[in-house]
């Protein structure tokens, strides 16, 4: 597929213009960056409140995004990796989980997450992660046929099933699920005008956000520590390493990381994916055909959809790569939605292939001790995602553009018509 | 625990894809052996997802390698194993 590259120098990442255009040109304008030998660096978006920072520089190709992911003493996190901005220290005490730490804190704290999420605790899960997905895609159904068939894929579908899964993990009450929701959409919006009118509230908003995500559960924290169940948040506040539990703090910072972390990636994937579908039928065709294609499909969905474009890291001493000098404290952006389609690693990279293999992309993050740890969860929810709807929905069809989200770090779909026809 | 210097993490990610399965010029059955860098380890159970009869995270969150002699039936989904650790922990050689 051959396409028109801009100018380099015409290429603006920090204005947000620049993640309303169509999905095409941006993909033109990075496949022109992996082009470009020099890698560049932008000035950093004005934020209302927050002081604007020295600039960044930008990570698009596979090796490049390699290289710094996976030598993680050289390119920290601990600076912040979910900003370009560096955080002021009110905001750093609720998202300053591990996805902003580095070792040792790091190792010492995933270890103790990442118990529920080995693979066996996740064989356990899939029971509940099905009947959770018949029960969403009933529902949708139930909507549909009472109405004139139409309805809202993002809302009905790809939003609820992760959200709820996440939420039950964690032990989180079916009251409160609703409004995880809606303070995650808040955090993650990355200044969209829809989500946030007014863009001198946006770091307030962000801020009560994460308090109320937090006071939920510290409130679950304290209750289960009085009565212990088999939930996630159980798991939290009874685990100790080498003597030291975690805080109710960190409990909550955790909490907040897997409720943006583990609801805003699936649910794009998902909603990307039945787009991607929609737009290469041939490719839908070919994996109704044979289902053994499920494993690369879902890759390939994740690869294409690359829910979360980038994460930050700083340079943690002077450093050279793709034989550029950086100093200390310079800042990188890891574009992986760029690094998963560099033409040197994909053939046609711009080809979306359910059989694609090998595909070593980057949708889970690149190389290093911060590679995604939902990972395992993720492509359970997606793939089972995918065989309902394949089994439950055979009649339904895409019906108008997705209204896409403006925010250069998620890669998101706000909206998705979809219709069930009746006919198979 | 801290992260080793530059390169190191470089070097564990050559080991990954070398291992050969099969039988060698001399007809003689070749043998992997995993061995894991704990350092690199984070535990994400990408290898058990893969190679579930060679890995497994235990209930602790650590990785058990359960049989470090891989028997030439597993040596590709070893190497596979190796190949998707994100950390690059994983030898078989």
């Amino acid at each position: 597929m051959s396409m028109t590259l801009p100018e380099v120098d015409a290429i603006d990442l920090s204005d947000p213009e620049f993640w309303a255009l169509p999905p095409h040109e941006i993909e033109a304008a990075f496949a022109a960056l992996r082009r470009h030998d020099t890698i560049p660096f932008y000035a950093e978006p004005e934020i209302p409140f927050l002081p604007v920072g020295p600039g960044y520089y930008v990570l698009t190709r596979h090796a490049d995004v390699d290289a710094a992911s996976s030598q993680p003493a050289l390119f920290c996190s601990g600076e912040g990796a979910v900003s370009i901005a560096d955080l002021p220290e009110e905001l750093r005490e609720f998202y300053g989980s591990l996805i902003s730490m580095d070792d040792p804190r790091h190792a010492k704290i995933r270890r103790i997450v990442s118990k529920a999420f080995t693979p066996r605790r996740l064989e356990a899960l899939v029971d509940s992660v099905e009947t959770l997905t018949d029960e969403i895609l009933a529902r949708a159904r139930a909507l549909a046929e009472a109405g004139d068939g139409t309805f809202d894929l993002v809302k009905e579908i790809s939003t609820p099933l992760p959200l709820k899964i996440i939420c039950r993990m964690m032990g989180i009450a079916e009251e409160d699920h609703a409004l995880v929701l809606e303070q995650s959409n808040l955090i993650l919006s990355g200044g969209d005008p829809e989500i946030v009118t007014d863009p001198e509230q946006a770091i307030g908003l962000v801020l009560e956000a994460g308090a109320t995500l937090a006071g939920i559960v510290q409130r679950l924290a304290e209750e289960r520590q009085a009565n212990p169940t088999d939930d996630l948040t159980t798991a939290l506040v009874r685990t100790d390493v080498d003597g030291e539990s975690l805080t109710a703090q960190e409990i909550a910072s955790f909490f907040i990381l897997l409720c943006v972390a583990g609801n805003e990636t699936t649910r794009n994937a998902i909603s990307q994916g039945i787009w991607a579908l929609h737009e290469h039928p041939e490719q839908k065709a070919r994996w109704l055909a044979d289902p053994s294609l499920t494993k690369t499909a879902v890759e390939e969905i994740v690869r294409w959809a690359s829910p979360v474009r980038w994460m930050r890291r700083t340079a943690a001493q002077d450093v050279e790569l793709h034989g550029q000098h950086f100093a200390k404290g310079d800042k990188f952006l890891l574009f992986y939605s760029s690094a998963n389609r560099d033409e040197t690693v994909f053939a046609d990279p711009q080809v979306f292939d359910v059989d694609r293999s090998p595909n070593p992309h980057f949708g889970f993050g690149a190389p290093g001790p911060h590679f995604c740890l939902g990972a395992n969860l993720a492509r359970r929810e997606v793939t089972v995602a995918f065989q309902k709807l394949f089994e439950q929905m055979p009649d339904l069809e895409v019906v108008g553009e997705p209204d896409r989200l403006r925010s250069s770090f998620v890669n998101g779909i706000k909206r998705l018509p979809v219709r069930l026809t009746g006919r198979t | 625990m801290t992260d080793g210097p530059a390169g190191q993490v470089a070097a564990g990610q050559v080991a990954a894809g070398q291992g050969s399965a099969g039988k060698d010029s001399a007809g003689q059955v070749s043998v992997g052996r995993v061995t894991v860098d704990r350092d690199l380890c984070v535990s994400s159970g990408m290898c058990e997802s893969v190679a579930p009869a060679l890995f497994e995270i235990d209930d602790d969150g650590e990785l058990v390698v359960l049989q470090d002699v891989v028997p030439d039936a597993l040596l590709a989904d070893a190497q596979a194993a190796a190949r998707a650790c994100p950390t690059r922990a994983l030898t078989v050689a």
